[in-house]
């Protein structure tokens, strides 16, 4: 959905004579500064000019073919305006026209691109937003409900609702709110259901590597969850949702400001009954809940230059589920499964404008995620097993921006990171730190033009330091198309359990330890007797080495008609040292000792395409299309024979497919809203086949070790009465679809909405 | 039990060409031997031994060998869990030995002459462990924890009378050799038991020739 860009706020001082045969005028910022690069079009009229480095512009009066002219008045970065000229008084006289900065309240501008409010326009790597507009229209609750509609997103379930960007796994993605990133994974997967969509500005979604920018992690991409702020005095808002599996979401917020002081309060409680998609198991698919969300967003101006701001969020969850173990003569005994899990997030900043140019900012994030699962027999409530799962993280950080001209930007930052953790799984308590800087400039010779660098470098208390680059640029050759271009390094530091972990599943059986504990734990499991067979001699482990990409995106939009946009980018990411499990040991209970290895080569490639169409004002369709090729490189050590039948050996080198990547995947929506007030919506999601069972055991897809794909269809249907007041019912997937390896697609679900707005 | 083994497909070839070369190369008048090669598949081979027994298995008679006769050149293959042993080394009194070729099981048409590793006590002719030997464990991927025989890996060995060459491929490790590309083997609960081997075979019945197909 891009509309119309631009509102526009405009002020026209009258200052003194000039030439008689033109209208002359200087267009300005707020403060002054002469823009050069406006463009300015008679309306209705073939005739544009742009201004020069000191902002003054001229129009010849004899072309002019009215007495009274509208002049449209535009510049990236910069809220249009259209001027009301009378042309026989504007001879007399110099038009002084000062635009207004687009304000971050416009959807179009992101920060996660460059760290600096920019236009969506204006940026050189692939962003898309998707709207406070958007999620509310399509019933969205959770951050995962959202991302499941997106072009080139795919959620999958491992240990939590993850999103695939670009082919990667949901590790790969940094998950941040309002630029702070949310922590707290379990295999690798931060479970996008624990963050609600409720007062959310927007969500911008940069896709490619963004550790330039923002460090470890942000090797696929970026998602950044910007939570809504209001300017208004008083503001106060409550929403009620009730559907199928008891899924109750109550959800309120409060703002409260003054000129300097803005308050944002906002409570959420999400509970569900849950759901089973396989009858025969005793376990629930998705298990019973209940969670709240707290958040309150302050910010207070006390002078010109000094600003304080602080993030909250508290998030606190309940799941209960049902399991079950074999005991020794064979019986199965029920186990009741309670899981608690809770996470917070406070960041205090200061931001420091000196003077015009230059912008500081210095913050703190403070931040802990915590697990706590305990599993006690059915009937007598005795403890089986317990256990917890603690993880803290601190981050100062200062940043300074400076614009040295129209032309020129730069942004420096520093800072550090604390990471510890307290569990069983983690014995020694690990925790270590990163030192990181990071630097970006900008180039912007023309508004059709930039070109724009970043570093970041980050040293790690136990590794080697990362060096990420990241160099991006966009062309705009003409009105109705631009081009961008990227290439970029991204990195993802080894995790803790990667390092850390020492862990036996009480259940299955199985141990999984870090590369830092295994040769301890292999040990220990040695002298209890508990290993039968070592498969990979400990002397033969090299030392873990961070993941690493290089990427390139390129892509460009087109406007063939005024409601037209299309969007196309090409990727292509080279990945090494991917961390994997792969088993060390094997055990005398007939299950394995894993541990974690650099696997070779990874790469991933396709093309996204996406059209939207404004068909009318109320009527918008967008249709999206990614095709992905993800392949791992495979190196065979093969025993052969020659012509005589004798042995020799041969490697063979490979690129093969990944299991569950589906090389099509895409989707429909169609928004309708009548004046009246009714709106509709229909929004389809498609998955192509994708690997699921590796039958053979190979490592990689066969041909007929593929799964069918599925499509899934959304509907909702919204009435709002004076503004204030929104009925919405929907069903998602509501041709009741269900796939048992799919576990978030829970069949139909129906829903009914009531929104207030004070 | 003997109802356990199929004999799916036993045939014997007459190398025609052999003869035919023999003939035409009438250089000597001694008579070249005559290929005779025996291809049986066997189902549901029980490896159960949950104190370390194995199951011995003839290829040359095509029968189970009874534990009492472990110590005799009866057998040339035992099998427990995933691991398979062969007649000679530490493993029997014979002088068998195995070794493993990344080649499709009918397209191992010669074996080889030399290579051939006997079972030691630091390692065995087909290592255990997934990826190393005849099989691979997937682990935590899916269908998850599943010990599936490596495609296009075929075993060649020597009898336990050193005398024949055979070519062996497992082709299962489950009863029943179940579709393992199925929502009911991924699940651990409704998976059929495991250390059941259906495995195919080939046999020179013929003294000293590599002919395997």
């Amino acid at each position: 959905m891009y509309p119309q860009f631009f509102f526009s706020v405009l002020f026209v001082l009258i200052t003194f004579q000039a030439n008689a045969q033109f209208i002359d005028g200087t267009v300005a910022d707020q403060d002054g500064t002469p823009l050069e690069n406006t463009h300015i079009q008679v309306k209705g009229q073939d005739l544009t000019t742009v201004s020069d480095s000191e902002g003054k512009f001229r129009l010849p009066i004899s072309k002019l073919e009215k007495q009274n002219v509208v002049l449209i008045v535009s510049r990236i970065g910069y809220n249009t305006k259209s001027v009301d000229v009378d042309v026989e008084k504007a001879q007399d006289q110099s038009l002084t026209i000062a635009l207004v900065k687009a304000v971050y309240e416009s959807e179009n501008i992101v920060v996660t691109a460059t760290r600096t409010r920019r236009d969506i326009e204006e940026v050189g790597i692939p962003v898309s937003v998707v709207s406070d507009e958007e999620i509310s229209r399509s019933g969205s609750m959770r951050l995962s409900d959202v991302l499941s509609e997106q072009t080139g997103m795919q959620i999958v379930n491992d240990h939590g609702t993850g999103i695939q960007v670009q082919g990667f796994d949901p590790d790969y993605t940094r998950i941040m709110i309002d630029g702070n990133p949310v922590i707290g994974r379990t295999a690798g997967t931060l479970d996008l259901s624990r963050i609600s969509v409720r007062n959310v500005k927007q969500i911008e979604i940069v896709k490619g590597p963004s550790s330039a920018l923002w460090g470890s992690d942000a090797l696929a991409g970026v998602i950044n969850v910007i939570t809504q702020q209001s300017n208004d005095p008083f503001a106060a808002g409550l929403t009620t949702r009730y559907g199928t599996n008891s899924t109750l979401d109550l959800n309120g917020n409060v703002s409260y400001n003054t000129d300097s002081w803005n308050n944002n309060f906002s409570l959420n409680r999400n509970s569900s009954g849950g759901y089973s998609l396989n009858p025969e198991s005793v376990s629930q698919t998705v298990p019973e809940y209940e969670n709240y969300t707290f958040r309150y967003r302050t910010s207070l101006d006390l002078n010109d230059q000094l600003a304080l701001e602080a993030n909250v969020r508290y998030f606190n969850e309940m799941q209960q589920n049902q399991s079950s173990i074999t005991e020794e003569n064979g019986s199965a005994r029920r186990l009741n499964s309670d899981q608690f899990r809770e996470d917070f997030m406070a960041t205090p900043s200061i931001s420091y404008t000196p003077f015009d140019r230059l912008n500081i900012d210095l913050s703190w994030m403070s931040s802990f995620y915590k697990t706590d699962s305990e599993l006690t027999f059915a009937g007598t409530g005795e403890r089986y097993e317990q256990s917890v799962f603690n993880q803290y993280y601190n981050k100062p950080e200062l940043q300074a921006g400076y614009r040295w001209d129209n032309k020129h930007h730069s942004i420096l930052g520093a800072g550090f990171i604390f990471e510890e953790l307290e569990a069983e799984r983690y014995p020694s308590q690990p925790g270590f730190t990163t030192t990181f800087l990071f630097t970006q400039h900008s180039w912007t010779p023309g508004s059709n033009f930039e070109l724009t660098g970043g570093l970041r470098f980050d040293g790690h208390s136990e590794y080697s330091s990362q060096i990420s680059p990241k160099i991006s640029s966009r062309y705009r050759p003409a009105e109705w198309i631009q081009f961008r271009a990227s290439a970029g390094r991204g990195f993802k530091a080894p995790e803790f359990r990667q390092l850390f972990l020492d862990f036996t599943n009480a259940t299955a059986g199985y141990s999984v330890y870090g590369s830092s504990t295994v040769v301890e734990g292999i040990q220990r499991q040695k002298e209890e007797g508990n290993i039968s067979q070592i498969l990979i001699p400990i002397e033969d482990l090299e030392e873990i080495k961070a993941e690493s990409s290089w990427a390139v995106n390129f892509g460009f939009d087109v406007d063939p008609v005024e409601q037209v946009r299309v969007r196309f980018n090409l990727f292509h990411n080279d990945v090494s040292d991917l961390i994997e499990t792969a088993p060390i040991a094997q055990k005398t209970n007939g299950q394995s000792v894993y541990t974690y290895f650099n696997l070779d080569e990874v790469y991933t490639q396709g093309a996204e395409v996406e059209l939207r169409y404004q068909f009318r004002d109320n009527l918008t369709g967008s249709i999206g299309y990614q095709l992905l090729d993800a392949r791992q490189r495979i190196e065979r050590e093969r025993t052969v024979q020659d012509d005589q039948g004798e042995v020799v050996q041969r490697t063979d080198v490979s690129y093969e497919p990944m299991f569950n990547r589906s090389r099509h995947s895409g989707n429909v929506k169609l928004f309708y809203d009548h004046k009246s007030g009714w709106g509709f919506n229909i929004r389809g999601t498609l998955r192509g086949q994708y690997g699921l069972y590796d039958s053979n055991g190979n490592g990689f897809v066969d041909s007929n070790e593929y799964e069918p794909g599925y499509t899934t269809w959304d509907l909702a249907v919204s009435r709002e009465i004076v503004n204030k007041i929104t009925f919405q019912a929907g069903a998602d997937n509501i041709l009741d679809y269900t796939d048992s390896n799919q576990s978030s697609l829970s069949g139909r679900l129906w829903y009914g909405q009531v929104a207030v707005d004070f | 039990m003997f109802n356990k083994y199929q004999t799916s497909l036993s045939l014997i070839i007459v190398s025609l060409a052999l003869l035919v070369s023999a003939c035409s190369d009438s250089t000597s008048g001694v008579e070249e031997p005559i290929s005779e090669v025996e291809v049986q598949k066997v189902e549901d081979l029980e490896a159960t031994g949950e104190n370390g027994e194995y199951t011995f298995f003839s290829l040359r008679s095509g029968q189970e060998v009874a534990h009492g006769d472990s110590a005799t050149t009866e057998w040339d293959v035992a099998f427990n869990g995933t691991t398979i042993r062969f007649n000679g080394g530490v493993s029997g009194p014979g002088d068998g030995g195995a070794l493993l070729l990344d080649v499709p099981f009918d397209e191992v048409s010669t074996a080889p002459t030399e290579g051939y590793y006997t079972d030691t006590d630091d390692s065995l002719a087909v290592p255990t462990g997934g990826g190393n030997g005849w099989y691979t464990y997937t682990g935590r991927s899916n269908p998850p924890h599943a010990v599936l025989p490596i495609e296009d890996r075929t075993i060649v060995l020597e009898t336990a009378d050193g005398e024949h060459y055979a070519k062996l491929k497992i082709i299962s490790y489950y009863k029943g050799n179940p579709d393992t590309s199925t929502d009911e083997f991924a699940n651990l609960e409704t998976r059929p038991d495991s250390k059941y081997y259906t495995f195919r075979y080939a046999v020179q019945m013929t003294e000293g020739l590599r002919e395997l197909n």
